[in-house]
């Protein structure tokens, strides 16, 4: 069945079971995958999928019901579904549908060119990188994983007060997992690329980034138990905002979940610290015109030089504290309530490079890897204990590789003691929670746990 | 949930330019779930996830496509274009082999196992919601230090079909309830949480068989515990770990490097370690995907194959790994009911089910009296492993310091980390109180449902993360 047929019909059925307004969330997505191993193609994928979810106010009460099935079949059972769901809402903050904004920000994160790259292509040019990362050092003992995916979206909200958005996005990424062997020891090496320009993509890069990464760790051993300054690298540490992004978000605050409730205004980070969520950023790949309510994006300071701006809202969390939505209203999937997310959530750099923030560290350790972290942590309290690989630091100078380390301390007190913030700032690939931009950083006053 | 001639030509398309199987796979879930915040109902949500995934198998290769259209014209067009990609993929033309399907009286079929009493479709939500709002209730009274409550609900009924083209024919239903009650502790500037999460194959008779009131007053009293907790100290000493949700010691330092997924490309430091000692011989691991009604059960696995019990690791000795159909080619070895995929979206890999350490013979009680120090792993939260290297590392949600043989003060914030092939050989003492715990587990295939379990275990010496 058509979208704009599913649609109609839906809200026609919505309408005469006694919804007072209704809207369409409906995604759908274009997906390749080929996974390249020992000189062939070991997976392959291409496939299409939609998902719709169905919102609407019914005895003044917002209910939600989803379908992957776009057809007549489903439209009863969903509007049924939505009506009880509603019927059961009991929080005291109302959710409400929005009508929608006068003007939204262009996106430009669709590339027609990347749809004409073709399947064909992107096989030979991922074969031409499990080869090239093979062919890197004799120690190569396997390339465990070598993909190229592209992903193309469409979202697209519309509501019975009129609002019709669309919004399209593509993307592809690359990884590699390289193995390495030496004298009995093993040790992997991950790197990724993604955009939305697969002429811009250097396969040689990617390919010398995961084994030389790989090679670095073989010298790895655990560190003295102690206290150490730590410099997150840049991947590291998307990683580790990432995980406490949450703290961030009005409704956390507001359910008592996060201990930034009540600061707005308040210094909660080190001076250095100016963190900006940008809903439409030329650097990365997260951009939106819109949240998941229908809301325009902004570009907003989250906290300026160590002070906290604003949180992030949706229309309902914005509704309780008295302020306008800030459009993080996300859903993490079209399944899903709206909650919220960041956009292109990322701290803003210094002129400082990396090797120069080494320099001034006597005896600390440089993490590149972080590992468990959604068990980790405990993103109410902010306390973190992470198993982590790495390098020491020593006399200002990157040393030997670390491993079998844990690095465990409190977020907020981390924000607190950022020293240095360096001027690499990276952008992750794009998740469900928002895509995170990160410059190395040091810290002090973290506990490592090792011999 | 599909005709036998739609099913007959849509993989004789899929298997026209040379594939060696194909395989439909078509999956109906419904989903419901409720979920409660300081009592009040938050969020309700109801749907469908619906679609079909073709697999096409040449040599040690696959192609995988899906779609949420079912239509006849969508599916032989879905075949027809994974079919290009094998032609397009193979060095050597190769002749179209024949597609098998059997009539239905013809099919073996798969005793259901997991009998259920009431599906969660016709069960009134306001009901659910008392007893969410029980548990809450019953965490608020603990203590006055409880500042938020955590209660959702959430049920599945999964149906799938597997057809391939070697006259396999499979269906089954899955249907899953689970519970999740948590509770925060606060101070001035503190905030610990406490949680339980119990789930299986079963329907909502299993909510009505639970005792709300103790789940939630169970979540309240870890965190107030954790509350009042010292930071825990680190360094390297003697862990126990207890029961239940403490096996995913096992599922992370061990379980995952005995995929086939990992072992077939050799990507596991226990690839090679068949019949050989991996570790200490109070150590005789299973994964069992029969048991009736226990959360990682399945009547078949996803590839439409019936599960069964594997037994691992026998006296220390490696016996079997987990193997799915493809890998089980590379490997030369018959699958072990093994493959699984969280949707129609995921080509399936091997996969736990129900994973476990079986049964020693000593009392948990002896081996804390003969411990004279170390940390007592109460609650086990989750946990990652890179199953190459075996590097592994898991969070302590309830810990407590061990002096002199008694359960001392409890601590908080430890994370323990360790190589998978040291610490199975570290495993020295080995109770007699199994207990299975639900949860949820990651992987290429996607998220699906495995439980993890054991009695309470000592391992000689451990790296704890803690703050002090």
């Amino acid at each position: 069945m058509e979208y704009t047929a599913f649609k109609e019909a839906l809200f026609k059925n919505a309408e005469a079971f006694g919804f007072t307004d209704c809207e369409l969330y409906y995604a759908a997505s274009d997906s390749f995958t080929v996974k390249i191993f020992g000189g062939e193609i070991s997976e392959y994928s291409n496939s299409d999928a939609v998902g719709a979810s169905f919102r609407g106010t019914f005895n003044g009460r917002v209910g939600y019901a989803y379908t992957e099935r776009i057809d007549e079949s489903v439209i009863e059972g969903l509007v049924k579904n939505a009506a009880e769901n509603a019927g059961i809402i009991e929080e005291e903050e109302i959710e409400k549908l929005y009508p929608g904004d006068s003007a939204y920000p262009e996106t430009a994160n669709y590339n027609p060119a990347l749809e004409s790259f073709d399947a064909a292509r992107k096989i030979e040019t991922a074969l031409a990188m499990e080869k090239f990362a093979y062919g890197i050092d004799k120690r190569v003992a396997s390339i465990d994983y070598c993909v190229l995916s592209t992903d193309a979206g469409v979202v697209r909200i519309a509501n019975s007060y009129g609002l019709d958005l669309t919004d399209r996005a593509n993307i592809a990424v690359a990884f590699i997992v390289a193995r390495v062997e030496e004298n009995g020891r093993t040790k992997t090496g991950y790197d990724d690329w993604h955009g939305n320009d697969l002429n811009n993509f250097s396969y040689e890069e990617l390919a010398r980034g995961a084994v030389g990464k790989a090679l670095s760790y073989l010298s790895a051993e655990s560190a003295a138990s102690g206290e150490y300054p730590i410099v997150f690298d840049n991947r590291a540490a998307c990683e580790l905002f990432a995980c406490f992004s949450g703290i961030f978000f009005a409704e956390n605050a507001q359910k008592g979940f996060s201990l930034l409730d009540g600061k707005e205004g308040a210094a909660v980070a080190a001076e250095g610290v100016t963190i900006r969520d940008d809903g439409v950023c030329k650097k990365s790949f997260g951009s939106a015109s819109f949240d998941s309510e229908g809301v325009a994006t902004q570009n907003k300071a989250v906290v300026e030089n160590g002070v906290l701006k604003t949180l992030l809202y949706n229309t309902k969390s914005a509704g309780k504290a008295g302020v306008k939505s800030t459009g993080n209203g996300f859903k993490p999937s079209f399944r899903a309530a709206v909650g919220t997310a960041c956009t292109n959530f990322y701290l803003k750099p210094s002129k400082i490079s990396h090797k120069k923030m080494l320099a001034g560290i006597e005896n600390g350790i440089l993490i590149t890897e972080l590992a468990g972290l959604h068990s980790g942590a405990n993103t109410i309290s902010g306390d973190f204990s992470f198993a982590a690989d790495g390098f020491l630091i020593e006399n200002g100078k990157k040393g030997r590789a670390v491993e079998q380390i844990t690095v465990a301390g409190n977020f907020y007190e981390l924000l607190l003691n950022i020293s240095t913030v360096a001027s690499d700032l990276r952008f992750a690939v794009p998740s469900g929670a928002g895509t995170f931009g990160m410059p190395s950083f040091l810290v002090s006053g973290l506990r490592v746990s090792g011999l | 949930m599909i005709e036998k001639q739609f099913a007959y030509d849509v993989l004789t398309a899929a298997m026209a330019t040379g594939g060696d199987l194909a395989e439909i796979f078509l999956e109906n879930t419904e989903r419901g779930n409720i979920g409660l915040v300081n009592g009040l109902v938050e969020k309700a949500n109801w749907g469908v996830d619906y679609g079909c995934g073709l697999r096409i198998i040449y040599g040690f290769s696959a192609v995988y496509a899906f779609t949420n259209k079912t239509d006849r014209a969508s599916l032989i067009n879905l075949a027809k274009d994974a079919a290009q990609a094998v032609k397009a993929a193979q060095k050597e033309e190769a002749m179209p082999k024949g597609v098998i399907i059997l009539d239905r009286r013809d099919r073996q079929v798969v005793e259901n196992r997991h009998s259920i009493a009431t599906l969660p479709g016709g069960v009134p939500k306001n009901d659910i919601v008392e007893r969410l709002r029980a548990a809450s209730a019953a965490s608020k009274a603990y203590d006055s230090l409880i500042t938020q409550t955590e209660d959702t609900y959430a049920a599945t009924v999964q149906d799938v079909c597997i057809v391939n083209s070697n006259g396999l024919w499979a269906e089954d239903r899955r249907v899953r309830t689970r519970v999740f009650v948590s509770a925060v502790a606060s101070s001035e500037n503190e905030k610990q949480t406490g949680y339980k999460g119990p789930g299986a194959m079963k329907g909502y008779e299993f909510v009505q068989d639970l005792d709300m009131e103790e789940l939630g007053g169970e979540a309240a009293r870890t965190a107030v515990t954790m509350l009042k907790a010292d930071l825990c100290p680190s360094g390297r000493m003697p862990v126990l770990i207890e029961s239940g949700f403490g096996g995913v010691i096992f599922h992370e330092a061990c379980g995952h490097s005995l995929e086939a997924t990992s072992v077939a490309k050799k990507a596991s430091v226990f690839a090679d370690k068949l019949g050989r000692q991996i570790a200490s011989p109070a150590v005789t691991a299973i994964d069992d995907g029969l048991p009736a009604n226990e959360w990682g059960s399945l009547n078949v696995d996803d590839e439409g194959r019936p599960t069964q019990k594997n037994v691992l690791i026998e006296n220390g000795i490696l016996k079997s790994f987990m193997v799915d159909y493809l890998n089980g080619l590379k490997m030369e070895t018959p699958s072990t009911g093994s493959g699984r995929r969280e949707s129609y979206k995921f080509a399936p890999t091997s996969r736990m089910t129900n994973t476990y350490i079986a049964n020693g013979t000593e009392k948990p009680e002896a081996i804390i009296a003969d411990t004279e120090y170390g940390l007592y792993a109460k609650q086990m939260g989750g946990g990652s492993v890179e199953p190459s290297t075996g590097d592994f590392n898991f969070a302590v949600v309830e810990g407590y310091m061990i002096r002199e043989g008694k359960v001392a003060e409890p601590v908080r914030g430890a994370t323990l980390i360790g190589k998978g092939s040291e610490v199975l050989m570290d495993i020295d003492r080995v109770a007699d109180n199994l207990k299975l715990a639900a949860g949820m587990c990651g992987s290429v295939s996607g998220i699906v449902p495995t439980s993890v379990g054991q009695p309470l275990i000592r391992v000689k010496e451990m790296t704890v993360g803690g703050r002090k």
